[in-house]
């Protein structure tokens, strides 16, 4: 802030001014609720690994087999070439702890959670 | 670039940042945009255009915000437009401002950026379950938190980097914003409090993160005719890059942030500027997290990959330091209403090159500045070159 600016605007309050209604406000909930379609590449990516199976799409010009699949190449701009099952297994590239639930409260066990590459290359494959 | 033209700040403006703040955000709005024209000494008739940024609708559960905070910000009757790259937004803010003017269309354009996260329950965290895909990723129950943590971690285990050389950070940035009269989490801390503070998402825990905030900011920018006309220091934004990757980030190396390197060789480019470290005095990378503070100083080529942690550790980046990183106190100490965050660090550039910082004043008559901001899902990077 500038040393030219002597006066700061904003009124700070505490939650409980909210919740001991010391100050007015608005509550509202939206009963909105939504259905997505998981798309071709995700649908069958979905339907696969109900069978116990992982399944990516290749793209053999820049030489990727890429999990999730989809039906395009971002960095070709092409579509994919084909359909190819890979090993249930990979390699963690990152990892964390977290005893954070998705609404930010805390969770008394922690879940794992972690990056798995799958991603790799079609030539290494073979 | 044929046709460019040179554009100045000649004004900001900021409120407080505080965890819940009694004012709307339309009211936020104007007392940013009001105080940003008084320090320009200019009114709002002079504004030609408008432009407006601020992060996802879900935090106040008003889906046309832009619209809803447009008379805040002075946008009555005015080409108007409001612009969102998710914690990037801060810094794109005036980089769409900046081509408002660039382009000649318009001689002054009035810059804007409000947050106000705390409307939405039980905690602001919540809304961002819904940036993520919504097959793939947000039955897992994901949260930002942890999504970083896997980032830090990746970092960390890259480059051999320990909590507490990252931790550093966290302790400078806090300790600066004792000076800053709008920060919301000013404190003198030590390493050793980080490591004890709670774990949220190993390896990140509490004192790691910033806070969410109520907040605004506003800039002035005008041609290069109008800036003659009506300030003896005007401050040039010189360099402008912006730059994403892709959303599918679990397949992509999180060790080191490629867009941000694609928006800062675009911006120093523009800027004619060669050798980073020599030629930037004073910066403000985007610092949610104390990592990113290191992350971001590495992907804007201010270090090699690797070293940011060993310039924090040697006093490299202290507010009298060879190279001073957030002299303001960053979003660690100020707070983090999203995009007035992000803009916040392009005032303080401002009024660093001004010579307006106070007791935040880095020494050595700065000339050339730098602010950054990120966002998205860990794949925007928005960057900005001041000089005076």
């Amino acid at each position: 802030m500038s040393e030219k600016i002597k006066h700061y605007q904003g009124e700070a309050l505490k939650s409980a001014d909210i919740k001991e209604g010391k100050v007015p406000t608005e509550k509202f909930r939206p009963k909105v609720k939504f259905a997505w379609s998981a798309g071709i590449a995700i649908g069958k990516f979905l339907e696969e690994l109900k069978k116990g199976k992982i399944i990516a799409t290749t793209c053999t010009k820049c030489g990727r087999i890429m999990v999730p699949p989809r039906i395009y190449c971002e960095n070709c701009f092409k579509p994919t070439d084909g359909w190819k099952y890979v090993k249930d297994t990979g390699t963690i590239n990152t990892y964390s702890i977290s005893y954070l639930a998705a609404d930010a409260s805390r969770l008394k066990e922690p879940i794992l959670v972690a990056i798995v590459d799958w991603t790799v290359l079609l030539k290494a494959w073979g | 670039m044929f046709g460019k033209k040179r554009v100045a700040i000649v004004g900001a403006g900021l409120t407080l940042f505080r965890r819940r703040l009694k004012e709307t955000g339309k009211e936020l709005s104007y007392e940013a945009s009001k105080m940003a024209l008084d320090a320009a000494g200019m009114e709002l008739k002079d504004m030609q255009s408008v432009v407006m940024g601020t992060a996802p609708d879900a935090f106040d559960g008003v889906h046309m915000k832009g619209e809803y905070l447009a008379d805040g910000a002075g946008a009555y009757r005015k080409p108007y437009t409001r612009v969102f790259v998710g914690g990037g937004t801060g810094v794109f803010t005036p980089l769409a401002g900046w081509w408002h003017v660039a382009s000649g269309q318009f001689d002054s354009c009035l810059v804007v950026a409000e947050e106000k996260m705390s409307s939405c329950y039980p905690h602001p965290q919540y809304a961002f379950t819904t940036i993520f895909d919504p097959i793939l990723e947000r039955p897992i129950g994901m949260n930002l938190i942890w999504i970083f943590a896997l980032e830090m971690h990746r970092y960390m285990h890259k480059h051999g980097i320990k909590k507490e050389d990252i931790a550093r950070v966290s302790v400078k940035n806090k300790g600066n914003a004792l000076n800053h009269p709008c920060a919301q989490l000013g404190a003198k801390i030590t390493v050793e409090d980080v490591l004890n503070s709670e774990i949220m998402a190993w390896p990140v825990q509490r004192l790691d993160v910033s806070p969410t905030s109520d907040g605004a900011g506003a800039l002035i920018l005008v041609s290069e005719d109008v800036a003659k006309e009506i300030t003896d220091n005007p401050v040039w934004i010189d360099g402008v890059g912006w730059c994403i990757d892709s959303t599918l980030w679990t397949n992509r190396d999180l060790y080191y942030p490629d867009y941000v390197e694609c928006a800062a060789r675009m911006a120093y480019k523009m800027a004619g500027i060669k050798n980073p470290p020599k030629e930037i005095d004073v910066a403000e990378p985007y610092d949610p997290f104390d990592y990113k503070e290191l992350h971001h100083m590495e992907g804007l080529l201010l270090c090699k990959k690797g070293q940011a942690p060993k310039l924090t550790a040697e006093g490299v980046t202290q507010r009298d330091g060879e190279l001073p990183i957030n002299p303001s106190g960053g979003l660690l100490g100020v707070g983090n209403p999203i995009a007035a965050a992000g803009l916040m660090k392009v005032c303080e550039i401002f009024w660093q090159l001004r010579g307006e910082a106070g007791k935040r004043q880095i020494p050595g008559d700065p000339r050339t500045g730098l602010a950054q901001a990120w966002g998205d899902l860990m794949q925007y990077g928005s960057v900005i070159v001041l000089r005076r």
